[in-house]
């Protein structure tokens, strides 16, 4: 790696002037671009826009009533974030799973959304919260809700000019989960994750989203089982045919980690984990 | 016995908790290159033509050798001789190494690798092990593709399975098992000024690694001297592969009288080196309805893949442990290891026995089920007391401690035998054991020397020339020698294994250390006593068959008398200029194995032990949390019992990594496409459950303080503990390794269509 | 560019691209070898030191990211011939087998009870699940990990 050349900008417009500059890849917490390098011989790797030194993409405020969550936050920092644990439980479960105690103190909200993978474990928390994805480049920034980032496994719609520069979602007042299974107990990848977001009044559904991951080219909205939930009461009947409606909304494929078919039925056994965990919380 | 059996704090924890660089890759010398290998991309195919102008401009590479330039034999002599160093005209699995390139880094001599470039011609290979035999295309080793086949033919399988009650019939498999020492396979060669060429690494067995230099620099093996470094965990994946690496660093470093290093890529040692051999067993058994064990028929096909290495030794010890450790007085045992153009497996941890066993032990619950027995009721009835005799036709007489074993597990985890909750919890049981030592089939190996020194001051060094890789022989064998001199153990020190210093000592496998080299050490030792009790004899006047050693003097064996330090004794000696260093020497005792039927006394002795297994499934995710595990081993005698207890531990969990998530996948082409840490699951310390480990110690007589070798027995029985577990807990019975939530779930949902009464 | 970090307590300059991986730095240019890579993805955890006090794989670490920041190694866990406890512990239990794993191990389970110093059993999974060992089955690690803990809280009383 000797040869690679590396820009550390100390400022947010530094930053952004030299991300769309030739052969030049933006570096988070490198957990996942420094293991996709790995076999790439020094002379052709990009060169690296290291961006720890950026202050102000660290930060987890509240936004409004909502909150602002800069994309070089860590699951370790989501993980131990008391705001975060009242304000996106799904959030804080789904960082703490994943991988282990050092990839966690490195790995960023960022770099999980920019990798792209259906089965990044912070995704359908952030799909339920309804985020927004703050998106800058010299001169300027859009917003992109977070369902429309991805346009499959590892595709997404930042251009080469721009960076992930803030993460809005919502407050949820709401119940939520992030349930998953993987190969093993740590340090381990989803087969199949499901992550919701439910509000009950006078006992129904008043509102709900449900996401589903690794278990379709990118995560996956439930939107037919949110319709039918919505309204009725959580109970033994609403959810076995919500999680059979689940199931039958997932694409799972087979591969090393796991089979469709039993991707396709888990969703609904962890949707119905979850769904019931919440009727019995009322 | 003042240190063997002693709980002693192993003698090099102190390095590695502070991290002392004594590994391979730690190591650095001047002027030192860095190898890396080009290797087939391939699973079969004739090669047309090396390209290597590309990789030599590169900057910083310094050379590329491919086997044209081996100056003695193109050959990695292992037992059949059948493997090149470097492929001449073919490639035969994806990984065969096919070339060696030199740069100043590693970096870079990586790189370059990649831009040889190398012609090939495709030919269709042979992927399955079932379809490998008598292939009628592919011929990848003599007519038939078969390596070797064994037998065993005892009484009439016919006649007895017509006596039987009931009968039980079923097919198994295993995947591969990848090692996953956690430092990659590495080596250093250095070639030194007297035309001497040192190798310096991580291994097993430098006898093997001096053997393979010698034969492929054509050197006589006085001029090639082998050291072993500190070593990052081998479990059998060490024991053949670093000759390949010592020939790696050895040609480059001879040709270019520079050292060089090379260190393997997590992936690269991965894709390319040995591993469990898949297996299919198709097992046959049936017991009469008092539960005795009449009759067994075996099929036993296990990969070895594109060349033999050690598989006819490996299929040797499956096929002697095929029924298990029970009387079975009619056996019929028919294994055989094929030629793939897979990635050539060799030793792991229980060699060839796990795969069988789990086959013998699901069989056994299963007679069980199907008798009204409990599954430890079924084994006590059938298993191998003193007296009995083995399917090989081996009597035994001594240190047979199986039904203790079976014994204190059941006592320990008081196993709740009443009836069957429905909570999801299973219990599943399996006894094993393990044939000490190479046996018959190693026979011409089986023997160890040692050379110990007593110094003027006191201080012990000895050598041997088995080696250290985690188990603990360093330890061990530093108590043997403590226990014999009455040396205090802070005093004794052991040399790294050199093969300039003791003789051939054979490998460091099959849990031979302990017993072969302790016996080796006991033997100098002994040598030694004989001139310290003389000397102390003219001294005190009294006769060298009254004197005995203790705790640091030589003392009258009757009560009263003068006595003398052992010090004084040491200085008397050193003073009268006698010689107080000596050879070892310690040959096995004779076995036998007759090939047409398999009958003969496989090993000398064989540990014993039971496995018990509580596990937790869920039935709506088929996921398998294992809550506890019991193990008892009969080891003749714990040495060390704290050590004995990690060797059961972490053979334990390696075991839970067989039955539940190791898997390694080939695709159509033969391309091994999980070859990482990520994708190939081995248990983390979350995964990990309680083990309560049990000694049991019945003395073998021909041991060092009745020590017998046990180190790989304890993952040999956990796969069918986990599936018998299973099978208790949610009533489906899985044959095929690993244990998956998705077969489980599979399972579970075939049997909901189908009524209880026929499962 | 000049990285300007302290190692194992000592405020050190070095020359570099930026682009290096730190383990390299460490192992190649500072002679702190007790870092081993096992398999430089950070899958097995080999090559962990503490960044700022938190474990992290240094086979992920780019050098740029180290700027200002302190590490420590295995070499800076303890000074001279002492053993921080958690190394003593390792040794006592027999915690420790072909010792491979065995600086990432001892630097994780440090940073372990200075979160957390009387653990559960199941924290110290989850804090050790990152570090895969071969040999051990584990168990004596968790054992060091009590033992430790027991020795710095009595040693902690005591100073009180």
């Amino acid at each position: 790696m000797r040869e690679a050349s590396v820009i550390a900008p100390r400022s947010l417009r530094e930053a952004l002037r030299a991300v769309g500059r030739k052969g030049v890849v933006a570096v988070a917490g490198g957990t996942d671009l420094l293991v996709r390098l790995h076999d790439v011989a020094a002379g052709e790797r990009p060169s690296f826009l290291v961006l720890d030194g950026v202050r102000t993409l660290h930060s987890i405020a509240p936004r409004g009533k909502g909150l602002a969550l800069g994309p070089l936050v860590t699951f370790s920092e989501i993980e131990r974030s008391s705001l975060l644990r009242t304000l996106a439980p799904q959030l804080v479960e789904a960082a703490s799973v994943a991988g282990s105690v050092q990839i966690r103190n490195r790995a960023t909200l960022g770099g999980n959304i920019a990798n792209g993978s259906p089965a990044g474990d912070l995704l359908p928390p952030l799909y339920v919260l309804s985020a927004r994805l703050e998106l800058s480049y010299s001169g300027g920034r859009r917003q992109v809700m977070i369902e429309d980032f991805f346009k499959g496994p590892g595709e997404t719609v930042l251009r080469r000019n721009e960076l992930i520069t803030r993460v809005v979602f919502e407050r949820s007042q709401n119940r939520g989960f992030f349930l998953r299974l993987a190969v093993r107990r740590a340090l381990a990848i989803s087969k199949v994750s499901v992550a919701a977001n439910v509000s009950l009044r006078n006992g129904r559904v008043q509102s709900v989203r449900i996401a589903l991951g690794a278990v379709a080219p990118t995560v996956l909205r439930a939107s037919r089982t949110e319709e039918y939930l919505l309204g009725r009461e959580l109970d033994r009947d609403s959810i076995e045919t919500a999680c059979g409606l689940a199931s039958g909304e997932a694409a799972p494929i087979d591969d090393i980690r796991s089979e469709a078919d039993y991707r396709r039925e888990m969703v609904g056994v962890l949707l119905g984990r979850g769904l019931l965990r919440i009727a019995s919380a009322r | 016995m003042a240190v063997v059996g002693r709980r002693v704090r192993r003698v090099e924890s102190l390095d590695r908790v502070k991290g002392v660089g004594s590994f391979t890759d730690d190591l650095t010398y001047a002027g030192m290159l860095h190898a890396a290998v080009v290797r087939s991309p391939v699973a079969r195919a004739r090669i047309k033509h090396i390209e290597t102008g590309r990789a030599l401009r590169r900057a910083g590479a310094e050379a590329v050798f491919t086997f044209q330039d081996i100056p003695g034999r193109n050959v990695v002599p292992i037992i059949l001789e059948d493997q090149p160093f470097l492929a001449e005209e073919y490639v035969n699995y994806v990984g065969e190494p096919i070339a060696v390139v030199l740069a100043s880094e590693r970096e870079t001599a990586r790189a370059a690798a990649k831009e040889v470039s190398v012609r090939l011609e495709e030919l269709p290979p042979i992927l399955d092990l079932l379809k490998a035999r008598r292939h009628p295309r592919v011929h990848l080793f003599g007519e038939d593709n078969v390596f070797k086949h064994l037998r065993i033919r005892r009484g009439d399988t016919a006649a007895a399975f017509s006596s039987c009650d009931v009968i039980v019939e079923n097919e198994y498999r295993t995947p591969y098992q990848e090692h996953a020492y956690i430092e990659p396979e590495a080596m250093i060669a250095i070639p030194h000024p007297d035309g001497t060429i040192e190798i310096r690494g991580s291994m097993q067995c430098p006898f093997y690694v001096r053997k393979a230099v010698t034969s492929v620099l054509g050197l006589p093996e006085s001029r090639v001297w082998v050291v072993q470094a500190a070593t990052g965990g081998a479990f059998g994946g060490k024991e053949d592969v670093p000759s390949l690496l010592a020939c790696q660093v050895a040609l480059p470093a001879w040709k270019l009288k520079k050292p060089v290093k090379l260190v393997y890529d997590r992936t690269e040692d991965m894709v390319s080196t040995s591993k469990r051999h898949p297996s299919w067993v198709r097992y046959k058994s049936g017991a009469t309805r008092d539960g005795v064990l009449k009759a067994v028929e075996v099929e036993y096909v296990i990969d070895g893949g594109a060349y033999s290495t050690l598989s006819p030794a490996v299929l040797y010890r499956g096929t002697v442990h095929a029924a298990g450790p029970y009387r079975c007085d009619n056996v019929k045992v028919d294994s055989y290891v094929v030629a793939t153009n897979r990635v050539p497996t060799g030793a792991f941890r229980g060699f060839g026995s796990p795969q069988i066993l789990f086959a013998a032990e699901s069989q056994m619950d299963q007679l069980a089920e199907r008798l009204g027995l409990h599954p430890a009721e079924l084994r006590r009835r059938n298993l191998l007391r003193a007296g009995d005799t083995t399917i090989t036709g081996q009597k035994l007489t001594v240190s047979v401690g199986l039904e203790e074993t079976l014994d204190r597990v059941l006592e320990a985890s008081g196993w709740p035998t009443g009836q069957k909750r429905d909570d999801g919890v299973g219990y599943g049981l399996s006894t094993v054991f393990y044939g000490v030592g190479l046996g018959a089939a190693g026979k011409h190996l089986a023997r160890t020397g040692a050379r110990v020194i007593v110094h003027a001051d006191g201080s012990v060094t000895f050598s041997v020339g088995t080696t250290e890789l985690g188990q603990g022989m360093t330890t061990v064998l530093s108590q043997i020698v403590s226990e014999e001199l009455g040396t205090p153990l802070e005093c004794v020190q052991m040399i790294a294994p050199d093969t300039s210093r003791v003789p051939d000592s054979g490998p460091t496998v099959a849990s031979r250390s302990t017993t072969m080299s302790g016996n080796a050490l006991k033997d100098a030792c002994g040598k030694i006593r004989d001139v310290l009790l003389a000397e102390a004899s003219r001294a005190l006047r009294i006769p060298v068959s009254d004197l005995r050693i203790v705790e640091g003097a030589i003392v009258p064996a009757k009560e009263e008398g003068p006595s003398m330090p052992i010090d004084e004794a040491i200085k008397s000696c050193t003073t009268a200029r006698l010689p107080l260093s000596a050879e070892g020497w310690h040959v096995s005792t004779s076995t036998s194995w007759d090939d047409r039927t398999g009958q003969g006394d496989a090993y000398v002795t064989y540990a014993w032990a039971t496995n018990l297994a509580k596990v937790r499934v869920d039935r709506e995710t088929g996921e398998v949390t294992v809550l506890k595990m019991w193990a008892a081993h009969d080891v003749g005698k714990a040495v060390n019992p704290t050590l004995a207890e990690g060797q059961i531990e972490g053979g334990i969990l390696q075991g839970l990594g067989f039955a539940l998530t190791e898997n390694m996948f080939t695709d159509e082409r033969g391309v091994i496409v999980n070859p990482d840490f990520s994708t190939y699951i081995i248990p983390t310390a979350a995964d990990s459950p309680e083990i309560v480990s049990l000694l049991v110690e019945h003395p073998y007589p021909d041991g060092p303080h009745g020590a017998k070798g046990f180190g790989e027995q304890p993952l040999m029985g956990v796969a069918p503990a986990v599936a018998n577990a299973v099978r208790d807990a949610v009533g489906v019975r899985i044959t095929e390794l690993p244990i998956t939530p998705e077969k489980i779930w599979n399972a579970l949902r075939s049997s909901r269509r189908v009524p209880v009464t026929q499962r | 560019m000049k990285l300007k970090f302290t190692v194992n307590r000592r405020a050190t300059t070095l020359e570099v691209t930026g682009a290096e991986r730190v383990i390299d730095l460490l192992r190649e240019r500072l002679g702190l070898v007790g870092t081993k890579e096992g398999c430089g993805k950070g899958e097995c955890g080999a090559c962990t030191v503490l960044l700022d006090g938190s474990p992290v794989c240094s086979c992920l670490l780019l050098s740029s990211q180290v700027a200002g920041r302190e590490i420590t190694t295995i070499e800076g866990l303890s000074e001279g011939e002492s053993l921080h406890p958690v190394q003593a512990a390792f040794a006592e239990t027999g915690a420790v087998q072909c010792g491979f794993c065995t600086p990432g191990l001892v630097l994780s389970s440090a940073a372990l009870l200075a979160d957390i110093p009387a653990p559960s059993r199941e924290q110290m999974k989850r804090a050790l699940a990152g570090n895969l060992c071969r040999c051990t089955g584990y168990q004596k690690i968790f054992e060091a990990v009590e033992l430790a803990s027991r020795n710095m809280r009595r040693e902690k009383r005591r100073r009180r």
